[in-house]
């Protein structure tokens, strides 16, 4: 024990030397400041050294960061419902972490090394816009570095309550009434936002007083600390669960904080800011030389930074999800007791019910990304879905499906261990049928390789019918319906097993509360989304808004056209309530029913329609129409969750869940979606970073090194291949690492002794 | 019962796995033998592919299920990859140099990202802006480019949508679609913009266009972007040497006969006294040398620096080498052995008392000219006084060359007097024509490899206006030189003469020309790096590099 401490102690310490020297590029980079580049060992590309490093830097960063993200909320379902299995799985993972993060660490040093010995020039440029924030996420390490291992090793020791006033109740006081204030805060900002709303929606320009705003945000601050103090604070200096929960939140803030600075640096040589294609750099921020002269704080608050931070942040979630689903799969294979066999299991399904929970929205956060990236250079935004990138998201596409027809297909799998789910048989055949055509229109690109003799015999470069498959009006429409299905999937899974619904109103004012909370917060969202619609003025976006066109044979103008999709929004919001009212009335599944089926008609088949005429007639509007797509979709997951929550709360269980009852390929499917997320970080990575063309710095600093080229796309994959591997090799090495210390306890066989008798009658049913 | 399960499914995975790879490797190796390709794939790549999974399956035990299960994903991700950039042409790399439809294409399907918007006929499937080709938006663009705009030619069309895309857009497409291709991020060069307007030319129309063309600020902002300028290792480069043999007329380079280059801004007159400074051959021994010699070290105590080399075409006898040195000495002359045996001797004179006082200036001083700037021309009294100062102390046929600053022009007025001024004096003046591009602000235009490949080669890249020409008159008169001045009746042409001085202009009547053709040798000499050290190349081009 005392000699793993020790290896523990030092490889920390090297890490922490290691991230220092690199924090000090002027130290290293002055005896040779006067070259751009440096050559690698073995005349390997630098390019290819530092692509390497920094892909497995930010795989194994998406591990820490995502893993205790799960390990947290694993923790609170833990402390919500009383289970011991949730706090042993959220422990198991928490182990895993010590290693995995000084592996992080010293591959984050080994990449500052590569950057600054192979590119000093472009160091020395970064670290005279960036240098204070080096400082800064030096800091933040330490905080994560004291929190992960006092979250660890505390785990034991903080259990259970201890009346009276500790140093460690003082403690948890302290944090906790912070995390209230900082969610009181950010709740005031978003009320100020929605008031703000209001008076724009009858064109008003004038937005709301700064002195409200800020008076909301710490009023709601305040009242939200007052709350805790007056309801929870003593429960607080006595619980001390409660305190390890929060030192897991201290160790996710503080990740959260190291991705997100991390993330500026990388976000700044995409989007630097004040730069742009018409104007060139901006003479108050630049130099004549191209030197930012901006604030730390400008660079960092570049046009991509927060897109990024959100896109990353859910799809680490996602990743640490999938990462544990993997691994209980891996385990479930090699299991040889029932009690573990069920155990990994049910680790396996809640591994990819957080996973999938991220997976869902993250489509939007995608499309936010690209959204602001073309923005801020439509050149990078022809480029990527356009240009020499465009290939490459039908190889995304490819991973995309494997991911959800895995998770659609684990979930059916999933159907096979719940007795009375035969019913959904049917349902499960179209779903699947649905899904593969839904991307097999995805995959199609626009312009179809074609021999010349192909050519001929169509008449055309395009497809007569095909090629209406490869632009966006129809891949949007297929995936926001990819996503509606895979949510219905989940659904499914959820109701398998239960009776009929117990009448709604019994879950009394919580129920309608919620619901009403929710209807109101959509019915916000879309309003205002469709008030942006109708006071859009058309030459904005370079048409004649009087123009009159024929839409479905009905003459009509441009505006009375673009204005219709703001009155889909309202059909939609009406959907939401009609829904509401029938879940109200006792016939939720029915509510569920139409706001489903409003969602899939307006966003899949009216908007497929719509974004074609539209992209005739004001082609810059179908950005209008996707967002106009995702926050109808969004308003469908919200509100169709929340009457789920309460719809079969309290209904029979016809029986319980035969965990280990699974097969060996829907294992294999937990595998498979696993390898998929990894390897579209990879694939991300590529065309993230191989956007910016010969520019270290977008248009800024250019790349003048041999290796400023564009890998092909099958470079790419060979180099993203070979990560991966090495990765997973990584990966299981840690993991092994962290098992030679203490073992677990042998999974109780009563936490599973429902699910082995129900296989016990189901044997005893089938052999009479 | 549940394990059994599970094991089943491992079996029948296990048979659908090796099934599958065994008629992969039928399939494969049948495509291979026979050299086919299987979905657009050879099929030798398809068949190591299924080699290599074979080799997998072979520790497709249980132990090892989960590994393979997961190499062959990876493995399938690279396959995708492998085909999908051939099925998008990816890996073909197409030569994008020159201007040329065929370069032009090039980097309208690649660098300059035009296929993104546009496509050409049934070619691309972009459909943000117009169809280039013949469509209902018009027919060509080679064609349609010169309808577009009443009074506008086509290349000039072009050249407007490329420089500022927003100056005339067709109906039905907004202003704002259509990035500055030649500012960053695409950042086209000068010369990759002059290709894809000869690309777009090409397409139904005449191919007229030249860098040139181009608007002088997009030339000097799309220029290629600068690779960092690094002397070479284990030489000291000093841009005051290098400005020293760029001014020094009598120099092994003296680029200052054809070009002219200013840092400070403002006029420049230079003037060299030729006659009575250059010592040949035949002047050693004769009685009026040391005289000579004499007269100058006075001319040069009242700071008028001259220049006075002796030069000799072949070889000079020790005898003769020897009295040339003496006679300098006893003038108070310092020689300098010319570059090397095999050429030429050209001894410089430098200032005894300069070198002494101040040794490393004096080598980079411009010693062989007299440099006045526009205040000394403005100021004609000090002008005057400088003259008559040097009218006695020089063989009344001396000659002075006046060079005027080229890119400006020098107000007629001012030029007037100072020709009266030099009759005055009894100096014969001659307004030199230019022959060579003004160098004031190139390293602002051009690279710094561009320079140095102009010293080295100059003929490799020749600006229009000083191409040479070939003229041959109906009395079969030949001239090789630059034409200066164009008009419908005639030409003005600049010869060189041997020692690489502009000659007068000669007029040749049109009516009068036989045949005329550019020649691809720049009048600039060719052998430069010849003559010149490695260091003195590298000291001019630093200076160059100055002139921003």
């Amino acid at each position: 024990m005392n000699r793993k401490r020790l290896f523990k102690t030092l490889l920390i310490l090297a890490a922490i030397l290691w991230v220092a020297l690199a924090l000090a590029p002027p130290l290293l980079a002055a005896d040779e400041a006067s070259e751009d580049y440096r050559p690698f060992f073995f005349g390997i590309e630098n390019r290819t050294v530092v692509w390497i490093i920094a892909q497995l830097h930010l795989m194994f960063g998406a591990f820490v960061l995502g893993v205790p993200l799960f390990a947290s909320i694993v923790e609170l379902i833990g402390m919500m419902t009383g289970d011991p299995r949730y706090d042993r799985l959220s422990h198991e993972f928490t182990r895993l972490l010590s290693a995995a993060f000084s592996t992080t660490a010293a591959l984050g040093g080994a990449l500052a090394f590569a950057l600054i010995g192979l590119y000093p020039a472009f160091m020395n440029h970064l670290s005279g816009a960036f240098h204070k924030t080096y400082y800064i996420y030096a800091g933040f390490f330490f905080v994560e570095a004291f929190a992960l291992y006092s979250y660890y090793y505390s785990w034991n020791r903080l259990q259970g309550k201890k009346p009276g006033f500790g140093l460690a109740g003082i403690f948890n006081l302290f944090l906790t009434g912070t995390l209230f204030a900082a969610v009181g805060y950010l709740v005031g900002g978003f009320a100020s936002m929605v008031i703000e709303s209001i008076p724009r929606w009858a064109g008003s320009t004038s937005g709301i007083p700064g002195g409200l705003d800020h008076s909301l945000k710490i009023g709601v601050a305040g009242a939200a600390v007052i709350l805790f103090i007056w309801k929870w604070s003593k429960a607080a200096l006595e619980n001390r669960k409660w305190l390890h929960f929060n030192l897991g939140i201290v160790v996710n803030l503080a990740g959260i904080t190291l991705m997100f600075i991390a993330n500026s640096w990388a976000t700044y040589m995409m989007s630097p800011p004040h730069v742009s294609a018409a104007t060139g750099m901006h003479p108050d921020y630049w130099s004549e030389g191209g030197r930012f002269l901006g604030t730390a704080w400008e660079a960092v608050n570049n046009a991509l930074w927060m897109p990024v931070n959100i896109h990353r942040l859910i799809a680490n979630v996602a990743f640490g999800g999938f990462v544990v689903s993997a691994y209980a799969a891996i385990k479930y294979l090699g299991a040889k007791r029932f009690a573990d066999r069920a155990h990994y299991d049910w680790m396996g399904y809640i591994g990819s019910f957080v996973g999938m929970a991220a997976l869902l929205p993250l489509p939007f956060a995608g499309y936010y990304l690209g959204r602001e990236l073309y923005s801020y250079s439509a050149t990078m935004g022809q480029d990527m879905m356009g240009g020499t990138f465009s290939w490459t998201f039908i190889i995304q596409a490819i991973l995309i499906a494997m991911l959800f027809i895995g998770i659609n297909f684990y979930l059916w799998s999933g159907l096979g261990r719940i007795r009375g789910s035969e019913k959904y048989s049917l349902h499960i055949l179209v779903m699947l049928t649905l899904l593969v055509i839904c991307f097999g229109i995805w995959s199609t690109p626009h312009n179809l390789p074609m021999s010349a003799e192909e050519r001929n015999l169509v008449g055309s470069q395009f497809h007569p019918s095909l090629a209406r498959f490869g632009l966006m009006s129809a891949k949007n429409a297929v995936v926001y319906f990819i996503i509606v299905t895979t949510f219905f999937s989940f659904l499914i899974y959820r109701r398998a097993n239960k009776g009929k619904p117990i009448p709604f109103r019994e879950h009394g004012k919580p129920a309608i509360i919620t619901l009403g909370i929710l209807g109101a917060f959509c019915t916000w969202l879309l309003l205002n989304k469709a008030f942006d619609v109708w006071h859009l003025d058309p030459s904005t976006i370079n048409v004649d808004g009087k123009k009159i066109i024929q839409v479905l044979g009905v003459g009509m103008s441009v505006k009375g056209f673009l204005d219709l999709s703001g009155w889909f929004l309202v059909v939609h919001i009406c959907a939401l309530w009609a829904g509401i009212v029938l879940a109200l009335k006792n016939k939720g599944i029915l509510g569920q029913g139409v706001i489903f089926g409003s969602t899939v008609a307006i966003v899949t088949f009216v908007f497929a329609w719509y974004g074609f005429v539209a992209m005739k007639h004001a082609n810059e509007f179908l950005r209008d129409i996707a967002v106009v797509q995702v926050f109808i979709t969004i308003s469908c997951l919200i509100v169709v969750t929340g009457i789920d929550i309460f719809l079969f709360r309290g209904a029979k269980t016809i029986a319980g869940i035969r965990w280990g009852k699974m097969t060996a390929a829907s294992q294999y499917a937990l595998i498979t979606v696993c390898l998929a997320i990894v390897l579209l970080m990879g694939l991300m990575g590529y065309i993230r970073s191989g956007l910016r063309k010969d520019w270290h710095v977008f248009s800024v600093l250019r790349d003048t090194s041999a290796s400023a080229y564009t890998p092909t796309i099958f470079e790419m994959a060979k180099i993203v291949g070979f990560i991966v591997v090495l990765f997973l090799g990584l990966l299981s090495f840690v993991f092994w690492l962290s098992s030679l210390g203490e073992k677990d306890e042998e999974i109780p066989d009563e936490w599973y002794a429902e699910a082995r008798d129900e296989m016990a009658a189901d044997s005893a049913t089938v052999e009479p | 019962m549940s394990a059994a399960v599970v094991t089943k499914n491992g079996d029948r995975l296990q048979i659908v796995w090796k099934t599958a790879i065994l008629i992969g490797l039928i399939v494969s190796f049948s495509g291979y033998l026979a050299g086919l390709e299987i979905a657009g794939i050879a099929g030798r790549k398809l068949f190591f592919s299924f080699v290599t999974f074979t080799a997998l399956s072979m520790i497709f035990v249980a132990a090892f299920r989960i590994v393979a299960f997961t190499l062959l994903l990876i493995g399938c991700f690279v396959c995708i990859g492998d085909v999908v950039t051939e099925l998008s042409g990816g890996g073909t790399v197409m030569d994008t140099s020159g201007v040329s439809p065929e370069a032009g294409e090039a980097i309208f399907w690649g660098k300059g990202q035009c296929h993104t918007c546009h496509k050409i006929g049934g070619t691309g499937s972009a459909i943000r802006c117009p169809d280039l080709a013949e469509s209902d938006q018009g027919p060509d663009i080679g064609i349609r480019a010169g309808e577009r705009i009443a009074g506008m030619s086509a290349k000039d069309y072009l050249i407007q949508s490329l420089v500022e895309p927003d100056a005339y857009t067709v109906d039905g497409f907004g202003k704002g679609n259509m990035p500055k291709v030649w500012r960053p991020p695409i950042a086209l060069t000068g010369e990759e913009l002059a290709a894809v307007i000869a690309f777009l030319q090409s397409l139904g129309g005449e191919v007229d266009i030249y860098p040139e063309d181009l608007p002088p600020e997009v030339l000097a902002a799309s220029a290629t972007p600068p690779v960092p300028y690094r002397p070479p290792p284990g030489i000291q480069v000093d841009p005051v040497r290098g400005e020293a043999l760029f001014h020094d007329l009598a120099g092994k380079a003296g680029c200052v006969k054809c070009h002219t280059a200013k840092i400070d801004g403002g006029h420049e007159i230079l003037f060299e006294e030729e006659k009575g400074l250059t010592i040949d051959g035949a002047a050693v021994g004769q009685d009026d040398l040391a005289e000579k010699l004499r007269a100058l070290r006075a001319a040069m105590e009242r700071e008028i620096p001259l220049l006075a080399y002796v030069s000799e075409d072949g070889d000079v006898p020790d005898a003769e080498r020897a009295e040339i040195e003496k006679v300098l000495s006893e003038g108070g002359f310092e020689p300098i052995d010319g570059p090397g045996e095999e050429r030429p001797i050209r001894v410089q004179i430098v200032p005894p008392t300069v070198d002494d006082e101040a040794p490393e200036e004096s080598e980079t001083k411009p010693a062989p000219t007299v440099r006045l700037n526009d205040e000394d021309v403005g100021d004609m009294e000090g002008l005057k006084e400088k003259l008559e100062a040097l009218r006695p102390q020089v063989a009344a046929e001396t000659r002075f060359r006046i060079y005027f600053e080229a890119k400006s022009k020098i107000d007629p007025t001012l030029e007037q007097k100072i020709r009266d001024l030099c009759e005055t004096y009894k100096f014969e003046f001659t307004v030199m024509a230019r022959v060579g591009p003004d160098l004031t602000g190139v390293a602002a235009r051009q690279p710094w490899e561009y320079l140095l490949e102009s010293i080295l080669d100059p003929s490799a890249a020749i600006a229009a206006e000083f191409q040479q020409h070939f003229v041959t008159d109906i009395e079969d008169t030949d001239w090789v030189g630059v034409i200066q001045k164009e008009t419908d009746e005639y030409i003005e042409i600049v010869e060189i003469d041997d020692d690489g001085n502009p000659r007068l202009p000669e007029r040749i009547l049109k009516d009068e020309i036989e045949s005329r053709a550019i020649m691809e040798e720049s009048p600039m000499p060719g052998n430069l790096k010849e003559i010149l050290q490695f260091e003195e190349i590298y000291n001019i081009l630093q200076f160059l590099l100055r002139l921003k």
